[in-house]
């Protein structure tokens, strides 16, 4: 117990000493730590404050994927007053009420990767509508007549999930009335649950020739399932341009990958925060495109 | 046995101390320590923060103190109020009716207790199995309900969570917490009902033997606990202005925690509201302390996992000095 407040003591020591500056305080509200892309793009916007070298004290929260979670750090963020909130909203929805709080107390706010429906904020990122459309366009060029194609969604409840479907829908399903969609199940963006989805619709389905994930993770697992049981020639697509999906494109495993570049939008999300902070106004949406990867130019995104 | 007992009066005997003020001491000095050291806790809007908080899943956890001291569990709740919440989130919209909205919530609520209690006395199926399954329908049907998307466009029925009294700054959801603080305690220390719970929790088959209908106990503790997670997911759902079929993931543990904490006996038979409410309290204080000290949120869970083990092995600790 003694040295729980010790512990205590010294990090409460250490903020009030460093809240001593004149230096601007950022609050960055990620969704999740534990999302490998999300994580990367946090990694990738803290490089771009140490490279800067800006005064600026940078304080993360981190919503475990919890709407709720996600409106009690805003409030606490609010509560201590940061120059300006970036927020990785869990769901477009949600979130609204977080920032028509922090719009109340002033504070301007900005959205990465998902584009919140209520409150004043600039949207940072890359439509995921566009993702799946992305995907759509590739398989609507590249599959064969009357081709039979699964879908692996994301985890259910969630908006970014149904969008990458509706935009694949929208962009292949829609225009080729001779492609088959024989059956869409969710493999919770996750690696073995997306292998585990495939293992079964091997069973079920005697062909098919394209599997489309709403991420490289169950892509990743797809690969792994047809390679198990032996099965050749369907296209795998998927999105974010991790670098095991990379490495899959260029040893043939993958079709296409869909690269959301985390890097590209830490960056913009920088200087858009820098410029609020100048006083400058910013446009309702800065947007980031999505790239999509093939065997064509994988060369240029990926060197091993 | 002499010798332990007379070291143990002539040192500063922790578990003595545990004993006799409980929770309530861990809690002030908690928040002395709070005030003093953390920057900005003592902030009048941060206090509201706290306390809007942790209303939900205190919520939850005033329902589940009835059943833990039953000696039963419930790991159903977050996914109960998922569906209770999104349920109440569409009757708003559909009808923008507030009082509707939140009858839809709490009916869904009850509609589920009295599932869970049914199957739970007829079949005597452990309750962890049997909330176990209802964990995962209920999540599957708040997906199909809502097909995986959230429901907006809810006028004001982000009032009941968000809103304060008109002309104070006291929130509603703390009055409705308020409200369900002293029903639940009037409910287990002023009914015949409240203390049958005691009664099969310490000892089912002596309650049984001494004419209580222990399964009719069990039932209507569900059913109520039941219509607790019913109000906690609209209180949920109007703070966040939408009805999310994924939120709520995993609140069974910390209102279980906040009970455990609170000093009620996974054993049954023991456990009081007021200590409920202190463990809630301590739990939502020590978030509060961690997030404003920007303590990384994987230590926070290390933290919360610390906290639960140092809670139970009190529990134990003091038992076994009593004795």
């Amino acid at each position: 117990m003694r040295q729980t407040f010790l512990c205590l003591f010294a990090a409460a020591f250490l903020f009030a000493s460093t809240a001593m500056g004149g230096e601007k305080v950022i609050g960055y509200a990620n969704m999740a730590d534990t999302d490998v892309f999300v994580m990367k793009r946090k990694e990738s916007f803290q490089a771009e404050a140490d490279k800067d070298g800006a005064a600026l004290r940078i304080i993360y929260s981190d919503a475990n994927n919890d709407n709720n979670r996600q409106l009690d750090q805003i409030d606490n963020f609010i509560m201590q007053e940061v120059d300006c909130l970036l927020v990785v909203p869990v769901d477009y929805a949600g979130v609204s009420v977080g920032i028509r709080k922090a719009n109340r107390a002033g504070i301007p706010v900005l959205c990465l990767g998902i584009e919140a429906e209520g409150g004043e904020s600039t949207f940072i990122g890359s439509p995921n509508l566009e993702a799946g459309r992305l995907q759509g366009e590739f398989m609507r060029e590249a599959l064969p007549k009357n081709a039979k194609v699964l879908y692996l969604e994301g985890s259910a409840g969630y908006s970014h999930t149904t969008e990458r479907k509706q935009g694949f829908m929208e962009a292949c399903i829609d225009q080729r009335p001779d492609i088959t969609l024989l059956a869409s199940q969710s493999g919770d963006y996750e690696r073995d649950r997306g292998m585990k989805v495939t293992e079964d619709w091997i069973q079920s389905f005697p062909e098919f020739d394209a599997i489309i994930a709403a991420n490289d993770q169950m892509a990743l697992g797809a690969i792994q399932a047809l390679k198990t049981a032996g099965r050749k020639g369907v296209l795998i697509s998927g999105v974010d341009g991790v670098d095991d999906a990379l490495r899959a494109i260029k040893s043939g495993d993958m079709a296409q990958s869909i690269l959301q570049n985390a890097p590209a939008q830490a960056k913009a999300a920088y200087n858009a925060m820098k410029k609020l902070l100048a006083g400058e106004a910013l446009p309702k949406r800065i947007i980031v495109p999505f790239e999509s990867i093939t065997a064509d130019n994988i060369s240029e995104y990926f060197s091993e | 046995m002499s010798a332990t007992t007379q070291a143990a009066r002539k040192q500063f005997s922790f578990a003595e101390f545990h004993a006799k003020y409980g929770t309530i001491a861990i809690f002030a000095v908690i928040f002395i320590v709070s005030l003093l050291f953390v920057p900005n806790f003592s902030r009048a809007t941060n206090q509201m923060n706290v306390i809007r908080q942790m209303v939900v899943v205190t919520l939850l956890a005033f329902g589940v103190t009835f059943v833990i001291i039953l000696g039963h569990i419930d790991v159903s709740l977050g996914s109960v109020l998922a569906l209770c919440g999104c349920v109440a989130a569409a009757a708003m919209k559909a009808t923008g009716s507030v009082p509707l909205a939140v009858g839809a919530g709490l009916g869904v609520g009850l509609i589920s207790g009295t599932i869970n209690g049914a199957i739970i006395t007829k079949f005597g199926i452990p309750a962890f199995i049997m909330t176990l399954a209802m964990t995962t329908v209920a999540r599957g049907s708040v997906l199909i309900f809502t097909g995986g998307r959230p429901i907006t466009n809810l006028g004001n029925f982000e009032e009941i969570g968000n809103g304060n009294i008109a002309g104070t700054p006291i929130p509603y959801s703390i009055l409705i917490l308020a409200l369900f603080m002293v029903v639940s305690w009037i409910l287990l220390n002023r009914t015949k009902y409240g203390r049958y719970v005691y009664a099969v929790g310490g000892n089912q088959q002596a309650a049984i033997a001494s004419g209580i209908d222990a399964n009719a106990v069990v039932r209507r503790s569900f059913l109520y606990n039941g219509l607790l997670c019913g109000l906690a997911g609209v209180v949920l759902m109007s703070r966040m202005d939408s009805g999310q079929p994924a939120a709520g993931i995993g609140y069974e543990f910390d209102a279980i925690t906040a009970v455990v904490v609170g000093g009620t006996s996974l054993s049954g038979g023991r456990g009081t509201i007021v200590g409920t409410l202190i463990g809630s309290m301590i739990i939502a204080v020590i978030n509060n302390d961690l997030n404003l000290l920007n303590v990384h949120s994987y230590w926070q869970q290390i933290a919360k996992g610390l906290i639960i083990l140092v809670a139970v092995t009190l529990d134990v600790y003091t038992k076994r000095a009593r004795t």
